[in-house]
């Protein structure tokens, strides 16, 4: 059930999204879910929607854009925008834009290889960008540093929490753990996921798959005398929405 | 390298140098062959200098003369690197068994920590040693060292991923006192991360994050919790803030694990009513249930009789007394 201002939402919004729509999806889990979703304004909600869709966006873009799954140890980036750290991350220059040195990952992904979680920070970036004016984009984030979880700026750093949901949503960050990964190739201990329609997924390195297929994968990369499988976890990384949402408002509207 | 390893291509590379170790080396393999391999074979090498004489080896041509010890671990370098070539040279000389690999990886791990940083392949090799030491032999007694390179590393700023998930990976409550110890450094580097690996995620929400605030304050949660504590599983990879301990809190609020210690002449509960009870209490909210397994655990050790008609009673009751702390049931 969705409340908003603390009555009943009225579902004749609905029809402004297409029928098979990623809003109409969510708007339907939502409104038949038996927990209440509280928002204070429509306009919460429908951002909310706008930037779950973006989400989903920036995955699909991002599986097109040939940036390589690299291990810390062996990540590459464009200097031309970033500087790569002794830790393996990306630092954004201080003499180029944030939203023009996040589109160079989408544009020349050649350039570029990481880990699944940093991916993950890539898309959400590339996600608020979709929905940012680019000067906004800019002046909101001016320091970005890409690093797995580590080091988000203070507008996501929601996406580094994992918490048990009361539904899951497309848009939603999922984990795939592996516990008897290979020691010798600790980077597939598990793999950040995103939800995209509640049936596939995108994972850095293991592309637009369903669940069974990356945990298949992840299978493939256990030690000698594995006994345990991957498996989905129960928990999603979310952003929050409304705290974005109010940076919106207070920048763009 | 700071430890004084006493074998002669150590002291030399100590004293010296590493471009007058190599010289040397060059030097000595063109007159006494039969020395260099001694020393290279020498139970008291560091690795790093063998990991140092890869090339010098290579152009000596001295593979078939080294020992196990020294073949398994150009074995390991060969595969964590990638390195054809070192692979093609190697695999077939000595045969690899268990032990060797054990031995071999230890002696990696003991003996090249103290060259930790001496460039990105090296590390590379030295992780992955760490790695299988803790994952596959299941070996503690290197969690020491390792916690001395992971914090090493973090005040450089260098890359610390990998060391930090196979530490943790040991799944022994133990290495949490051994990140304690560095909530005492003078370093705010090592505090800081320290405060972050021993931070304990206490609900599902994840709202409640205990982060220790001394040493001292930190080992007294650690004896309070330790029959509850379990292993978790999260890591870096998958979150910003990792508990890869956790209390398991209804085992907390039924006083129950194989390390809770048993009181004599206690009624316990039916499973049944453990089941009601535990039903009850998982409804309450995260704050709630916190509150009602530290109460729980405060009274069972401090008064068993008045603890055994507390836990009876209905959990919204129980909730009440425990609201009143110390100054009610406990009195």
């Amino acid at each position: 059930m969705i409340l908003v201002s603390g009555k009943p939402f009225d579902a004749g919004i609905i029809n402004e999204y297409a029928e098979r729509s990623v809003e109409r999806i969510i708007f339907n889990k939502l409104s038949v879910s038996s927990e209440q979703y509280v928002y204070d304004t429509v306009s919460q909600l429908k951002f909310e929607m706008k930037l779950r869709k973006e989400i989903i966006n920036a995955s699909y873009q991002l599986n097109r854009s040939k940036m390589s799954f690299l291990v810390f140890r062996k990540s590459k980036c464009n200097e031309q925008y970033w500087a790569r750290t002794d830790e393996g991350g990306f630092l954004l220059r201080g003499d180029v834009r944030g939203s023009d040195a996040i589109n160079d990952i989408f544009i020349n992904g050649f350039k570029y290889g990481t880990e699944c979680a940093t991916a993950m920070i890539i898309v959400y970036y590339k996600a608020l960008l979709n929905v940012f004016p680019k000067e906004v984009f800019d002046q909101l984030f001016s320091k970005i540093h890409l690093m797995d979880w580590h080091y988000l700026d203070r507008l996501i750093k929601e996406v580094g929490y994992m918490k048990k949901p009361k539904e899951y949503l497309p848009g939603d960050r999922r984990y795939i753990i592996n516990p008897d990964v290979d020691p010798l190739t600790p980077h597939w201990q598990g793999e950040n996921i995103i939800d995209l329609n509640g049936n596939l997924y995108y994972g850095h390195g293991i592309g637009i798959q369903k669940s069974e297929t990356i945990i298949a994968i992840l299978n493939q990369k256990r030690g000698e005398g594995a006994k345990r499988s991957a498996y989905l976890l129960d928990t999603v990384g979310r952003p929050d929405f409304n705290k974005i949402e109010a940076a919106y408002n207070q920048n763009v509207r | 390298m700071n430890h004084l390893s006493s074998n002669f291509l150590d002291r030399y590379r100590r004293n010296k140098g590493t471009y007058q170790l190599k010289a040397v080396v060059k030097e000595m393999g063109e007159k006494n062959k039969n020395k260099l391999v001694y020393y290279i074979n020498d139970k008291k090498l560091f690795f790093g200098s063998l990991f140092i004489l890869m090339p010098e080896i290579d152009d000596l041509n001295l593979y078939e003369q080294l020992n196990i010890r020294n073949i398994t671990a150009l074995k390991i370098c060969a595969k964590i690197t990638e390195d054809e070539k070192l692979k093609e040279k190697v695999e077939s000389l000595s045969s690899e068994n268990r032990e060797n690999m054990f031995y071999a990886i230890k002696w990696m791990v003991n003996t090249g920590h103290y060259d930790d940083g001496l460039n990105n392949k090296f590390d590379e090799v030295l992780d992955a040693a760490v790695s299988q030491m803790i994952k596959t032999y299941e070996d503690k007694t290197i969690l020491p060292a390792v916690a001395e390179m992971i914090f090493k590393r973090n005040r450089k700023n260098q890359f610390t991923h990998d060391l930090i998930w196979a530490f943790f990976e040991s799944r022994d409550p133990y290495v949490l006192e051994i990140i304690a110890r560095y909530l005492r450094s003078s370093n705010k580097k090592d505090v800081e991360l320290a405060s972050n690996l021993l931070s304990c995620n206490l609900s599902d929400e994840g709202l409640h994050m205990m982060r220790p605030k001394s040493y001292s304050a930190y080992l007294s949660w650690l004896k309070e919790n330790s029959p509850f504590i379990y292993f978790s599983g999260e890591s870096f990879q998958q979150t910003s803030h990792p508990s890869p301990w956790r209390v398991n809190l209804s085992k907390k609020y039924l006083c129950q694990g194989p390390k809770v210690q048993n009181k004599k002449n206690t009624q316990p509960i039916t499973a049944e009513a453990q089941s009601e009870q535990l039903q009850s209490f998982n409804q309450l909210n995260d704050t709630e249930r916190i509150l009602l397994s530290e109460y729980s655990y405060k009274m069972y050790k401090k008064n068993i009789h008045l603890w055994e008609k507390w836990i009876k009673s209905p959990v919204n009751r129980q909730m009440e007394i425990a609201k009143k702390g110390l100054g009610g049931i406990m009195k």
